[in-house]
């Protein structure tokens, strides 16, 4: 059996990790634009330095020998041909299936409203994969780069101004929201992180856009200009607001889209018959461990083990950033009266809300110490009734629910 | 980063914990390794020493309760010298009787001298000490037995005994160092047997387990030693040389028929007669008791029960054996020893002229700056407090309003006293919490001394953490006070911990306890060292026992067969009254009544925050009470208090166990004391109860 | 994802908990310390609403959270016991664990703030879970033998 896997990331990775265990005798590939397997969510430990390339990678070194892959590195597929069940490379050659897997992920989405943004030749950046990282690392260590704006305060954003504190330029962050991380924090939560960045000299706006990027002659960027008509010197303009499955190269290939990518079942099954997808390039929950779920279970699929995803609680998320330490599970705020908010906050920095309804928790934020606090993923994502906790909903734990589900 | 050795001030084990702390702060804690008692093992408790003081922190200034009823904070000097002002006002106006005060065996030695230095010896008021309420017993069960009180083991003999017999202790829960010792110990033919009249921990986990009716215990121990000696169980030859009073004890205890056992304990003759044999087959019998024993109303005669089992098998004196209390506290034996209130520091009544000399010298003082009498008892000093006698009362670090049998009467006490001074790093214990004036002492992570623990091994507590300059020590607050007082140069010998050590060292030469051989920074990073160490001998073994030679501390040298008649129950149960409820350790993590171990995360979420019973089924089906029902439990004592229920067979029918670290525990025991000891009678009360929720 | 379908891994031991027997003293969480250079217990035991006392244990799951959340690879299956063991040099302190862990007995350790995951006690000079030794009432135990 020929498995082909197009993508060599949380999905991609899982997906033949799983095949080498379900059949050890089968033939796996993967194709990758990827040169280097790296993970996406760390790339602010490698603009610090913290971590080198070879830190990134989340499988171990030998991965690829020891799990008896073929990998092919840095190409590019173009074109796929269900009827033949094969795909053309960049390079004109072509490699053939039994079964493929569409884990090619996503990409950084430069807004079309943003005048400039697309034209810039030079100083325009996402904050996605290594080429980024390596590309933004470059250019803050160039002396007439100075001013760095980064568009987009969700985790990316923040990732890459966390990752470029030390560099010692004059970072600005943008964000058309009313404060960092809205999608996982309130604003509560949201202000430790605004005063440290503000402590380490990030400007921050915050409710406004950007509108404009003025460009030198040479098409460099050299000012951004705010939805208020300020302008902020700008060398080098980083895009965080948003992403793009990678679905070009399924076009003519009859896989049929959804509203938001690829579309695939809760098994990875594509509406042809031997592709499967997994990951990002759904565009659905662009969320680590979803993609590395996604990956199993189309690995099981692929080998004809149904098995099917049950988890699709995809709004969580965990932030580190400034020593700050939160947990954010399905909404940050109550969506109105009717449900109760519970907060608890102490001397030591911690603070934690938990927003429920009827003995079903919709939200819950923990900032501080995280420890034990995995439990209420499971309340949240199982939708389990605590109404019959006698303890604050704050030190619920297993106990209550022993024996009642297990992984 | 810095790792200091120092012991753990929870349990009577005082293990030991290395500390590792880096810029003054507490990386890590671990117990020592190679440690005599634990090597290498701790408790939950010791291990989460760091966490004292994390979420509840005093003001570090002095608290003045103001005439108005509202506090002050105030200066050390200021909140010293007018404290000092008005216990000389109260002791000028109403006699030096009028002053007392109730000290703790949670601090070293050294402070506890000190304080009894200024209490009993300057002020001539009374200082007792919260060992009363734990190991008092043990104490005058000693003296009795062994002409001193000498707990005769060590802990390594729980790895030697084949024959382990556990006595309303329960060491799973109360002691898990240990334990954990004799787990790891177990040798095939060992057999660990419990009496108890709870299915405790232990029991569960005991090869043999009787079940006896509470404070039957001591004519089990008649029963047994009859038929001991009708079986010619004993061991005449060492009856012979090494003990006193056997034929008269045998004449006694003749009348003790197995026929009457099972009216009397609630066993059958079989297990007695297998309890026996279990004693007659063991090679190295020891029989360990605890609180279950040390505190009834005839305690003290029940421990000598107990004794005069070993002595009359031979099972003293050799490794593995012994009639062996342990006790409760971390530095009782110190607190026994050397606290100056029940004997002259070292041993000897007030009376021994001899003694006495010996004292004033190392002390540095004139004889009258000793006391001519034993101090009057922690019951005394209650009922005195009650009956408008006694005016101030200090407390050290403990928190009588919550422990004190009876508690409800304490409450009264602190209504009734003119000037209350607690000394304690929370300002917000039952008995702290309003107290007039209020010392934020520094915990022991910040204190240096010595401890004697149950083995009567000395060990140093040494500063993990550096204080700030306004941080004051019992020690100081004690010495500040004696220099207010007006004690003058009868401190010239006292101004440090290492001083009062070296004093109380001298007070123990040529005694039985006599620990001249141990130096102050010496015994720093060791595995500690046992009483008796006298100067100039070589210490060639770590884990040592009393009486290997047979020679006891009494006048003839002998071991005494003490026994009497036992009473009868002054408070028995009654028609009004049915049910016995019994008090002690709930779990390992708890300690008492909660002050410190509040302050532990893994602990509050693993205890129950409410105050809760055991009861078994049976019992509960009568009256349709439920699990996590409440009940409401009245007392003899007049007092009633509410519980969550438990449902379990591991207490008898008749009886309700209640954890000891709730308000309302102690709210329910009697003001019933051991008759020669004072301890009081913890364990054995009878109540009613009915369902409330 | 369901437990029942997928193909389970060799794993050569599962803590067991009895919770019957536990009676809360907490031996085994002083014995994760003790056994872990003072560092946070992997462990713990928590008082449920009903007042039953319940040691919460990681239980090396056949559908590992904590690996699936982990975006660094210190999180792992270790091919030759079957346990999930954790690098923490490979970890980037992003918690992702503690959020995906059911059981909620991940922790952050106080020493590091990095993550106290419980490796079966295989760095231990004993070789066997110090909690299971122990433990004074048999509350807990490692199960041994092969996951079909």
């Amino acid at each position: 059996m020929r498995h082909l896997i197009i993508g060599a990331s949380a999905a991609g990775l899982n997906a033949a990790k799983t095949l080498r265990h379900l059949d050890p005798n089968a033939e796996i590939t993967i194709l990758s634009k990827d040169e280097v397997i790296h993970s996406r969510c760390v790339l602010h430990h490698y603009l610090k330095g913290k971590r080198d390339l070879a830190g990134l990678n989340f499988v171990g070194q030998d991965f690829i020998t020891e799990q008896k892959l073929n990998w092919k590195k840095g190409v590019q597929v173009t074109k796929v041909d269900t009827g033949k069940s094969e795909v053309a490379l960049a390079d004109g050659s072509v490699v053939g299936y039994d079964k493929l897997l569409l884990a090619a992920g996503s990409s950084t989405a430069f807004p079309a409203g943003i005048k400039n943004l697309r034209e810039a030749k030079s100083g325009v950046l996402g904050f996605r994969n290594i080429n980024d990282a390596q590309a933004i690392k470059e250019l803050a260590g160039q002396a007439n780069v100075q001013n760095i704006v980064v568009m987009g305060a969700g985790l990316v954003g923040v990732d890459a101004v966390d990752g470029l504190l030390g560099f010692g330029k004059n970072i600005s962050l943008v964000e058309s929201f009313s404060h960092i991380l809205n999608r996982q924090l309130d604003m509560r939560a949201a202000r430790p992180y605004e005063q440290a960045f503000a402590m380490a000299g990030v400007k921050q706006y915050y409710g406004t856009k950007i509108t404009e990027l003025v460009l030198d002659d040479a098409g460099a960027v050299k000012q951004a200009e705010l939805g208020s008509g300020i302008r902020i010197p700008c060398d080098l303009f980083i895009v965080t607001s948003g992403i793009k499955p990678n679905v070009g190269f399924l076009e003519g290939s009859g896989i049929a889209l959804g509203q938001t990518g690829l579309d695939f079942d809760g098994y990875g099954k594509t509406n042809i018959e031997n592709v499967f997808g997994a990951g990002d390039i759904s565009g659905r929950s662009p969320i680590w461990p979803a993609a590395v779920k996604e990956g199993i279970i189309a690995a099981y699929n692929m080998v004809g083990r149904p098995l099917e995803q049950t988890d699709f609680f995809a709004s969580k998320a965990t932030m580190n950033f400034q020593s700050v330490a939160t947990m954010s599970l399905g909404l940050p705020e109550s969506p109105d009266d009717s449900y109760t908010v519970e907060v608890d906050e102490d001397q030591a920095g911690n603070y934690k809300k938990i927003i429920h309804k009827n003995g079903e928790i919709v939200g819950a934020i923990v900032q501080g110490d995280l420890s034990y606090a995995g439990i209420l993923t499971q309340l949240i994502r199982e939708k389990i009734d605590v109404s019959k906790i006698k303890k604050p909903l704050f030190k619920v734990d297993y106990s209550d629910f022993f024996g009642e589900f297990v992984f | 980063m810095k790792k200091v050795q120092t012991t753990c001030n929870y349990c009577s084990l005082s293990c030991n914990l290395d500390f590792y702390v880096e810029n003054n702060e507490i990386v890590k804690v671990l117990p020592t390794s190679g440690y005599s008692v634990n090597d290498g093992f701790a408790c939950i408790k010791g291990l989460n020493l760091d966490k004292q003081l994390t979420r509840h922190k005093p003001s570090p200034q002095p608290r003045i309760k103001k005439p108005d009823g509202t506090f002050e904070i105030v200066s050390w000097d200021d909140a010293i010298s007018s404290t000092a002002k008005k216990l000389l006002e109260i002791k000028e106006k109403y006699g030096p009787e009028s002053i007392a005060a109730l000290s703790t065996a949670q601090m070293p030695f050294e402070e506890m001298a000190l304080f009894s230095h200024l209490i009993r010896g300057y002020m001539k008021g009374n200082c007792d000490a919260n060992t009363r309420l734990c190991m008092a017993t043990s104490v005058f069960a000693h003296r009795g037995a062994f002409g001193f009180d000498a707990p005769p083991y060590a802990l390594k003999d729980f790895e030697i005994s084949d024959t382990i017999i556990f006595i309303g202790a329960n060491p799973v829960v109360a002691h898990p160092a240990i334990w954990n010792r004799v787990k790891k110990s177990g040798r095939p033919e060992r057999k660990i047997v419990v009496i108890d009249p709870r299915k405790s921990e232990t029991a569960q986990q005991a090869d043999y387990y009787y079940p006896l009716k509470g404070k039957s215990d001591i004519k089990l121990f008649y029963t047994l030693a009859n038929y001991l000696i009708e079986k010619g169980w004993i061991d005449n030859n060492y009856i012979r040389s090494y003990t006193d009073g056997f034929s008269a004890f045998k004449a006694f205890v003749a009348d003790y028929k197995l026929e009457n056992v099972k009216a009397e304990t609630g066993l059958e003759p079989e297990q007695v007669k297998e309890l026996a044999e279990l004693i007659h087959n063991g090679k190295a019998v020891s029989l360990w008791w605890t609180m279950g024993v040390n505190q009834g109303y005839e305690a003290v005669r029940t421990a000598q029960s107990i004794i005069n089992i070993a002595l009359m098998t031979g099972n003293i004196g050799r490794p593995g054996t012994g009639p062996n209390s342990l006790t409760g506290q971390p530095n009782a034996m110190g607190s026994r020893l050397l606290s100056n209130q029940a004997i002259l520091p070292g041993g000897g009544d007030y009376d021994n002229i001899i003694r006495r000399a010996a004292c004033a010298t190392a002390m540095g003082v004139p004889d009258w700056m000793l006391p001519d009498k034993p101090t009057l008892t922690y019951n005394v000093i209650v009922e005195k407090i009650n009956a408008g006698e006694i005016k101030a009362l200090w407390v050290v670090h403990t928190n009588p309003r919550h422990s004190w049998t009876n508690n409800e009467t304490f409450q009264k006490a602190m209504e009734k006293l003119d000037l209350l001074i607690v000394n304690e790093i929370y300002d917000d214990t039952d008995t702290s919490a309003a107290c007039d004036v209020f010392f934020p002492v520094v915990p022991a992570l910040k204190k240096e001394g010595t401890f004697i623990n149950t083995e009567r091994r000395l060990s140093a507590l040494r500063p993990v953490l550096e204080r700030e300059p306004y941080e004051h020590s019992d020690f100081e607050v004690f010495l500040k006070m004696g220099e207010a007082l007006g004690m003058g140069e009868l401190l010239n010998k006292w101004r440090t911990p290492r001083d009062v050590f070296n004093i109380m060292r001298q007070c123990t030469r040529g005694m039985p306890a006599d620990f001249t051989g141990v130096d102050y920074d010496g015994i720093v990073g060791t595995k500690g060292i046992q009483w008796p160490f006298r100067e100039g001998e070589t210490l060639t073994d770590n884990d040592r026992r009393l009486f290997e030679n047979g020679v006891y501390y009494t006048p003839n040298m002998r071991a005494k067969f003490v026994f009497e008649k036992p009473m009868a129950d002054p408070l028995p149960v009654s028609k009004e009254f049915p049910y016995i409820f019994n008090t002690g350790r709930g779990t390992v993590g708890q300690w008492h009544t909660q002050t410190r171990t509040r302050e532990i995360d893994a602990v509050q979420d693993a205890v129950s925050q409410n105050a809760y019973c055991l009861i078994h089924p049976g019992l509960a089906s009568g009256l349709e009470i439920g699990e996590g029902d409440k009940v409401e439990i009245t007392s003899i004592n007049g007092e009633s208090a509410v519980f969550e229920v438990r449902l379990t067979d591991t207490v008898q029918e008749g009886e309700i166990f209640a954890p000891i670290h709730y308000l309302e525990t102690n709210k329910l025991t009697p003001s019933v004391y051991d008759p020669i000891s004072k301890e009081p009678s913890y364990k054995t009360t009878p109540v009613n109860l009915r369902k409330v929720g | 994802m369901n437990r029942d379908t997928i193909k389970k891994r060799e794993i050569s031991g599962r803590i067991k908990v009895d919770r019957d027997k536990c009676i809360g003293c907490l031996g085994c969480m002083s014995a994760c310390i003790v056994s872990h250079d003072g560092h946070s217990p992997r462990n713990r035991v928590v008082i449920s609403s009903d007042k039953v006392s319940s040691p919460i244990f990681c239980q090396n799951c056949d559908l590992p959270e904590c690996t699936y959340t982990c975006m660094c690879g210190a999180m792992h299956i270790d091919p030759a016991t079957g346990f999930v063991l954790y690098d923490a040099d490979q970890c980037g302190s992003c918690y992702m664990c503690v959020m995906g862990c059911p059981y909620g007995v991940l922790r952050m350790n106080k020493i590091d703030g990095k993550i106290s995951k419980c490796d079966m006690c295989v760095s231990d000079r004993n070789g066997q879970p110090q909690c299971v030794d122990r433990c004074p009432m048999g509350a807990i135990a490692v199960e041994r033998g092969v996951q079909a």
